[in-house]
């Protein structure tokens, strides 16, 4: 295969070793899986982390790459979807209606509170959408108390969060039955949550490395971390791995990112595998491993 | 609505009481451990507990907690679970000890001529943790005389991910001397390849 023709104002070129190999690095690092399909995605990129780092070739810039952490995360960074929406990655949001609630209630009483955290929740599109979600598909939301906190190290997102105001790009997911349930629109273009639903959802700033100030949010029935463990070297991603385990009841589940794993960095959950994904519990009985 | 939101947490976090080492409560015995993390003094009380440990999420903040006092008296603590016979405590331990590249230089030269062919695999696998450049001399080193297919593959993957093109002669010989060994051709191969981009 050619290799893929660099824009007009850069002489840059990567080829398919190149490619390879750059896939492959990214792929052990991070867990995150880069084919043909992604092709154009990658080399436009890992170009630009080239060019931004002064280099002219792959070579180099991989070279360097190898030994300087801060490149290495911020060519990590620029293959990282920053870019949320409601509802994305839907599949997780229907396991957990359709596998994880129902056990997690298996050993609660009817009125009992479940507690959910979104954590990264960047400008609460994941909150939201849980909520959103548990309305308009969970038959027995109303049989609990659900409660559901959003959580990020940027205050200027919790803001964004907390006022619930969203450009029509964050909605193009949801059904329009239930943007017009859930959303009014302002004279600007904008959906604004209903009230109701803002109200419901208690926004705090966490840094997942603070072990105290997670602690201090208690216990959670299911933690949703999408996305963020990727951003972390093996140390830091086991550390937070460790923190989120504190703040888990027993038999509580964390979901991850599609592309990411805890498998070679942490032995204290349990692999479970559903029909829609995989999750991790924090299972008792692998306490005597 | 059923959803509810409280701006008080609805229990008071794993740290409601002191934790202890010796606590017969596990999630204690974890929050003693987490809390000493880094504290050199606890060292010999960090140890003794974990020569004795035997569930997983302790054992794991006790692993953290020497790892992060970052010594090479607290890597030596760590050293002997590389020979555990549980996979989970030799991993664990290998995943400590990766978190401390500082000391690692002066634990590997023995440990990649230890007597144990598992041993050396996973001292392979902890110089990934290092500079490329120093990763690269201290494995082509241990190829030079290693004999151990299992222990040459292992430092191939590494030299794969992490070497320079100095490993590339080194790559070589290994592939010569493994001549009838497809798998070991294989991974010089493909680390060849790596390298050389």
């Amino acid at each position: 295969m050619m290799p893929t023709a660099p824009p007009k104002d850069s002489a840059i070129t990567i080829g398919d070793a190149e490619f390879d190999r750059i896939c492959d690095f990214l792929y052990r690092r991070t867990g995150m899986i880069f084919g043909e399909v992604k092709r154009h995605y990658v080399d436009r990129r890992l170009r630009e982390r080239i060019e931004a780092s002064g280099h002219d070739s792959f070579r180099d810039y991989f070279t360097m790459m190898l030994a300087d952490t801060d490149e290495y995360e911020r060519l990590v960074s620029s293959f990282t979807i920053n870019e949320t929406y409601f509802y994305r990655e839907e599949y997780q949001f229907r396991c957990l209606t359709t596998s994880v609630l129902p056990l997690v209630t298996q050993h609660k009483r009817r009125g009992d509170t479940i507690r959910l955290w979104s954590l990264p929740c960047a400008t609460g599109e994941e909150p939201y959408s849980i909520a959103i979600w548990l309305l308009e598909n969970w038959a027995s939301v109303d049989d609990w108390q659900v409660e559901i906190v959003g959580s990020d190290i940027d205050t200027t997102a919790l803001r964004t969060a907390a006022a619930g105001l969203y450009g029509a790009r964050s909605l193009m997911r949801l059904p329009t039955s239930v943007t017009d349930r859930y959303f009014t629109r302002t004279e600007d273009g904008h959906f604004q949550l209903i009230p109701d639903l803002c109200s419901s959802i208690r926004f705090t700033r966490v840094n997942v490395m603070d072990r105290a100030a997670m602690a201090a949010h208690g216990r959670f029935d299911v933690i949703l971390c999408r996305n963020m463990l990727i951003y972390f070297d093996d140390k830091s991603r086991r550390e937070a791995i460790g923190n989120m385990y504190d703040c888990l009841v027993d038999g509580g589940f964390i979901f991850l990112g599609h592309a990411e794993s805890m498998s070679r960095v942490s032995s204290l959950f349990q692999v479970r595998r559903f029909d829609e994904t995989i999750l991790y519990q924090k299972n008792t009985e692998t306490a005597h491993g | 609505m059923p959803l509810v939101r409280r701006e008080q947490t609805a229990s008071g976090g794993p740290h409601g009481n002191v934790p202890s080492l010796s606590s017969q409560d596990m999630e204690q015995r974890r929050q003693a451990a987490l809390a000493l993390a880094g504290d050199g003094t606890a060292l010999p009380r960090l140890a003794a507990a974990l020569a004795v440990e035997t569930a997983a999420p302790v054992r794991e903040a006790l692993l953290d907690a020497i790892a992060g006092i970052g010594t090479r008296a607290a890597a030596l603590v760590l050293l002997p679970a590389l020979r555990s016979d549980d996979a989970g405590v030799r991993n664990a331990a290998l995943v400590a000890l990766q978190t401390m590249p500082s000391v690692l230089p002066g634990l590997l030269p023995d440990l990649l001529i230890d007597g144990d062919s598992d041993v050396r695999v996973l001292a392979a696998e902890l110089a990934r943790a290092l500079p490329p450049v120093e990763a690269t001399g201290i494995l082509c080193r241990m190829l030079e005389g290693e004999t151990h297919a299992n222990v040459c593959g292992a430092a191939m993957d590494v030299l794969a991910q992490v070497g320079t093109a100095d490993a590339l002669p080194c790559l070589q010989v290994v592939a010569d001397r493994f001549a009838g060994d497809a798998f070991i051709g294989f991974a010089a191969r493909t680390a060849m390849a790596r390298i050389r981009g």
